[in-house]
């Protein structure tokens, strides 16, 4: 995206630019000088394309990279951090995996996400009728619409996976949880060990390290070791593409819905389980 | 050649610091050398044992220097006798607007020194002239970055003279492998020299496109570009008015160059001329050269690419020089420059000089100086008469020049030169003289 108006070279930066503006034009370096870039990819060519760009004098170049840039890649540490930082400017983050048959999405779209969702219209019914009980019904009229406001409030990450199991409430509230939450903490807790997510080309050292993990998670958080069996192990490996698809989509889905402030955002997990191609959003984080 | 022995790196490689380079040296490859063999040896004699000597830390030395820490050299010195200038600052990015006014190659050096772990950048703030033959013996490759087609000679000339022949035989080990790259705006060169083997730089003289210089009848009487306007007021009118007394003109000094531009803008208008700027008038009075980041990206990324076949003898070099030119479109071409079987540097063939006995002595310095193959700045000859070694002209010292001017007007019978006299000519393009032999003609 240029800037509309004219930027304005200073004379330090004419003689900086001197070499290329002889080569170029004043005005193509003024129209440098007011353009903002995004590199996705940082790798070597990614480095180097960086350093071009920016000794060519760009306004902006904004950075972005796909990959796990440190050995323990979007560890469960670094997404809080980066989440924790968002959160401090505002800025929405969105965080998603797939493990497999398995895959999630997180959202924190801040303390109070504003946004709107287009209704039908309520009809309220006159009180004077005395056509019977039905007429006093309020009547939904199909063809009006209107937006109404909401807010919703979202948690950091690090609250969302630090819900404290022991009290009597989430105890009782077990039952009706997605046991996919606790499947992810086994995940990330994987990634952070092994700096990489179970890979098939060491399936017995992975599953049976999975299977360690998994018991350790559970009691570390004074829950039951047969609340997430060992089913998931076998299922847990590589990316499944149909699977990527589909929390792929929601995800991206998620992303429009929250910069446009149109429609419920789901709040604050989705969880998708390929295996029984059941998809579900619940919350986690202090109430 | 001697070289330094290897040193300790310190213990500063974490685990899988130079995979990149070990998979080109580690492992066969459909591109590899016909003798290649994987070891582990190649990558130790690069981090420990290879010295490299980069000329010049400007555009193409700053990208050199990158390119090689992180392949893995560590042993590299770099001369360069500039200091940094803020308009290098678009491409020369070892360089910060604070360093402006320092040598650049001590700052490109603390750069790379603090940037890449392990490295050992040793600079030399000096001319290539003022570093001797052992400076240059103990240096495995030299990778070249200049911005004149003089000190590339001279730096050719001095890795000629360093091959050492027995028998007529050039002894292998003698051979300094030099790699030249050069660029101007979007155009760029890189090629490989084996000194004694392969087409040196003079062998080539002529492919370099001569400057710009513009006829004077152009300039007096006929102009056409602002450019005509530029060099009538740089080249006429300012030793004639003399606008701040006995000074030459400063391109650096801004005052100088609003003179020339008021005059030149003055010759355009009665001209009907278009185009005479502030910034124009200072490229041409300066003979700037544009230059931006990506050339010479490109062409040190080239010469350090052959630096690194030639140190591990993993690859094929480039055969050996290589035309880059992104004006309109990208256009490349690799050819084999061939030696010329009588070039003044290379060949050990004495250079032949057929003159009749009648000729002067201007006729020869102007031959030496505007024959193509020859090119000299300012030749300087002397020759042995009756034993003694006398100066038959010399323009570097004054006084010598003024002593030996009236031999330009006598002719070479006279000077009591005879035929098949060999005449030694010394000139800034070569750090050895040349053996000319005198042919007297009919």
């Amino acid at each position: 995206m240029i800037e509309k108006e004219d930027p304005v070279i200073s004379e330090e930066e004419a003689a900086q630019y001197d070499r290329q503006i002889r080569l170029w034009g004043l005005d193509a370096q003024k129209r440098l000088r007011g353009s903002r870039v995004l590199l996705a990819g940082l790798g070597g060519l990614g480095a180097e394309v960086a350093k071009n760009l920016i000794l060519a004098g760009v306004k902006g170049l904004t950075l972005l990279d796909h990959e796990q840039v440190c050995l323990t890649g979007c560890s469960r540490d670094l997404m809080i951090r980066v989440d924790q930082l968002c959160s401090k400017h505002n800025i929405k983050v969105f965080c998603g995996d797939v493990y497999g048959y398995y895959g999630y999405m997180f959202c924190n779209l801040g303390q109070a996400h504003n946004y709107v969702e287009e209704k039908p219209k309520v009809v309220k019914p006159s009180g004077e009728s005395n056509d019977g009980p039905k007429a006093k019904k309020a009547k939904v009229d199909p063809n009006e619409t209107t937006m109404v406001k909401k807010t919703a409030s979202f948690c950091t990450l690090k609250e969302a996976l630090a819900v404290d199991w022991t009290s009597e409430k989430a105890k009782a509230g077990l039952k009706r949880t997605p046991v996919d939450y606790f499947l992810l903490q086994v995940l990330l807790k994987f990634r952070t060990d092994k700096g990489r997510d179970p890979d098939p080309q060491s399936f017995p050292e992975d599953s049976q390290l999975l299977r360690q993990i998994r018991d350790d998670v559970l009691e570390s958080l004074s829950l039951n070791s047969d609340l997430l069996n060992d089913d998931f192990i076998s299922y847990c490996f590589s990316e499944m593409s149909p699977v990527c698809a589909v929390v792929g989509g929601v995800l991206g889905q998620e992303v429009v819905k929250a910069l446009s402030q149109r429609d419920a955002p789901h709040r604050n997990f989705f969880f998708f389980d390929g295996r029984k191609g059941n998809g579900v959003v619940d919350y986690f984080g202090p109430n | 050649m001697a070289v330094d022995s290897g040193h300790r790196d310190g213990g500063c490689d974490w685990d899988g610091r130079w995979n990149h380079v070990k998979k080109f040296l580690e492992r066969p490859g459909p591109f590899t050398h016909p003798d290649f063999e994987p070891s582990t040896e190649s990558l130790h004699f690069l981090l420990e044992t290879c010295k490299i000597l980069v000329i010049g830390a400007g555009g193409l030395g700053c990208e050199l220097l990158k390119n090689l820490a992180l392949s893995g050299f560590r042993l590299i010195h770099v001369v360069d006798m500039d200091t940094i200038d803020p308009s290098n600052l678009n491409r020369q990015f070892l360089f910060r607007p604070n360093d402006v006014g320092r040598p650049k190659a001590e700052v490109a050096a603390d750069f790379i020194n603090s940037r890449v772990p392990g490295c050992k950048v040793v600079p030399h703030f000096k001319k290539i002239q003022d570093c001797d033959e052992s400076f240059y013996r103990q240096f495995h490759i030299i990778v070249c970055g200049l911005d004149s087609i003089i000190a590339r000679r001279w730096m050719n000339g001095m890795l000629i003279s360093l091959l050492s022949y027995e028998d007529g035989v050039l002894d292998p080990s003698s051979i300094i492998p030099l790699i030249d790259g050069g660029t101007e705006g979007f155009k760029g060169n890189a090629r490989v020299i084996l000194p004694g083997m392969t087409a040196c730089i003079d062998c080539t003289l002529e492919l370099y496109p001569p400057q710009i210089n513009f006829p004077m009848c152009t300039i007096a009487s006929m102009p056409r570009l602002p450019e005509h306007c530029i060099e009538y007021a740089r080249i006429l009118q300012w030793p004639k008015e003399k606008p701040f007394g006995e000074t030459s003109l400063d391109g650096d000094n801004p005052e100088h160059i609003q003179w020339v531009f008021d005059r030149s803008k003055e010759r355009a208008a009665e001209f009907n001329i278009t185009g005479v700027t502030y910034r124009l008038t200072q490229g041409v009075v300066k003979r700037i050269i544009p230059a931006v980041a990506s050339t010479n990206a490109v062409i040190a990324a080239a010469c350090a690419t052959e630096v690194f076949k030639i140190a591990t003898s993993a690859y094929i070099p480039l055969n050996n020089y290589m035309v880059f030119n992104d004006v309109d479109g990208l256009y490349t071409y690799t050819f084999e420059a061939e030696r010329k079987e009588n070039c003044s540097a290379c060949s050990q063939v004495p250079q032949d000089l057929q003159f009749p006995p009648s000729a002067k002595l201007q006729e020869v310095l102007e031959y030496l100086t505007e024959n193509a193959s020859l090119q000299m700045k300012s030749p300087a000859i002397t020759t042995t008469l009756e034993g003694k070694n006398k100066t038959l002209y010399l323009q570097s010292v004054k006084s010598i020049e003024e002593r030996t001017r009236p031999n330009l007007c006598k002719t070479l019978k006279e000077l009591g030169l005879s035929d098949g006299q060999e005449l030694a000519v010394a000139d800034i393009t070569t750090p050895q003289t040349v053996l000319f032999k005198l042919n007297f003609t009919a």
